[in-house]
């Protein structure tokens, strides 16, 4: 079931470890890492803040996000080696307005649409794709788009939130720490309290509407 | 001082001087049919030993009447191409990030005409099998050269805006024009990005973005 998420709405890039670094420092283009899905489209995995209305319930989606990577490996080689230990350290926000408007700006020749729809992935029902699509009659250079589009991305994101695991607190050097600061600035929750609290209750009734029908759909 | 200039149209890329660089097997030769040159690059392109093991102070002139200096980050550029051979030999099960061969070729023959160039040492920005982007941060601006195979990308951006995007076809670069003319064209802002008097690249760069 995908369903295009509202325009203003704000959507989060998780930040793992070490898929987002280049040694011990942090790496942009890793964090956003870009992947063609077919030869028309470049996705990345965001999260909806709909399904997280708080920063504790994005840093737990994280941090469960990061386990389930690491239970993944454990089964795939039979082992999970201290190099290959994926850590949540925090997220980036961005709107999707902001993401929206890559397909009309100077300088992105070859966008034809970027957009953000909701994509439920192995069960996660805050998880949504960026897609992006070239215009497949654009003979320019694609890598350089890519650049481009990521540069885009980057002084869109605001950030970031940091944060620590619990199982990861012993960590003396937490790679959270390098986390970069993106030109827009660092991230501010502006909503009131009373906003804050009917985007939980809307959070949880949308759960249990996904309970309810939203499952069996995406088995069917 | 020793005079110095870049020439690309050799069997081999060299800087003159004291302590030349040379890279074997880097050639530009001309095209069959027309005017422009076709850059073939060798699979034995390689930071060569000879390579200067320090920094180097080169006194340039702007113009006929001022001179300025540039330092010549050899020692960078010596890490940025062991940085680039073991992307090229990357050896991981995900090897998503292993650059291929000709991508390799082409980011060594870009990196040389830099070094040779004094532009700053480059960041990695990002890689993969099909690209290498290279990257200046200065501030609120922002510098990228896409390298693939055949074409390399240039890129200036700010928070705001993307300031300039220019495509080259590697195939289609002047016989005298490197890189290093390209980028001094596209970064023409910054004065560490000054072109060196005496090459003879300058010319043929600055009629092609007068």
């Amino acid at each position: 079931m995908r369903l295009r998420v509202k325009d203003g709405d704000n959507v989060f890039r998780l930040v793992i470890h070490p898929i987002a670094f280049r040694s011990k420092a942090f790496a942009v283009a890793k964090m956003i890492h870009l992947v063609w899905l077919d030869q028309e489209t470049i996705v990345t995995s965001l999260a909806w803040e709909i399904f997280l209305p708080t920063a504790e319930m994005l840093h737990r989606y994280g941090c469960d996000h990061a386990s389930s990577l690491n239970q993944k490996t454990l089964q795939d080689r039979g082992e999970l080696r201290a190099k290959d230990i994926r850590v949540y350290c925090g997220s980036y926000q961005l709107r999707t307005n902001l993401v929206r408007g890559l397909a009309a700006m100077d300088g992105l020749d070859g966008v034809a649409s970027a957009d953000v729809v909701h994509l439920v992935e192995d069960g996660k029902i805050a998880h949504v794709n960026l897609e992006i699509k070239i215009d497949p009659e654009w003979s320019g250079d694609l890598e350089g788009t890519k650049t481009a589009i990521i540069d885009r991305l980057w002084n869109a994101c605001r950030g970031p939130l940091r944060h620590v695991c619990r199982t990861d607190a012993q960590e003396t050097l937490h790679p959270s720490a390098a986390l970069e600061i993106p030109p827009s600035g660092e991230y501010t929750d502006t909503r009131t309290s009373m906003h804050r609290w009917c985007s939980i209750v809307r959070c949880h009734l949308l759960e249990f509407v996904w309970g309810l029908f939203g499952e069996r759909d995406s088995r069917s | 001082m020793p005079t110095e200039f870049v020439n690309a149209t050799s069997s081999a890329l060299t800087v003159a001087g004291s302590n030349a660089l040379v890279v074997s097997g880097l050639r530009a030769s001309p095209a069959s049919s027309t005017t422009s040159a076709v850059v073939v690059a060798q699979p034995s392109i390689t930071f060569s030993p000879e390579m200067k093991t320090e920094d180097e102070t080169r006194i340039i002139s702007t113009s006929s009447s001022t001179a300025t200096t540039v330092t010549v980050e050899w020692v960078n550029y010596q890490i940025l191409g062991s940085a680039l051979k073991s992307l090229q030999q990357y050896d991981e099960v995900d090897n998503q990030w292993k650059i291929e061969d000709g991508v390799y070729e082409s980011a060594c023959y870009i990196a040389l005409n830099l070094a040779a160039g004094a532009f700053p040492t480059p960041q990695i920005f990002t890689h993969g099998p099909k690209s290498i982007v290279f990257n200046w941060c200065d501030g609120r601006t922002s510098r990228y050269m896409t390298i693939s195979q055949n074409r390399i990308t240039v890129m200036v951006s700010t928070p705001e805006r993307i300031e300039k995007r220019i495509e080259y076809a590697m195939p289609q670069l002047p016989d005298k024009a490197t890189a290093f003319g390209y980028l001094a064209a596209a970064f023409n802002q910054r004065p560490s990005f000054i072109k060196l008097s005496g090459s003879g690249i300058d010319s043929d760069v600055s009629e092609h973005y007068r």
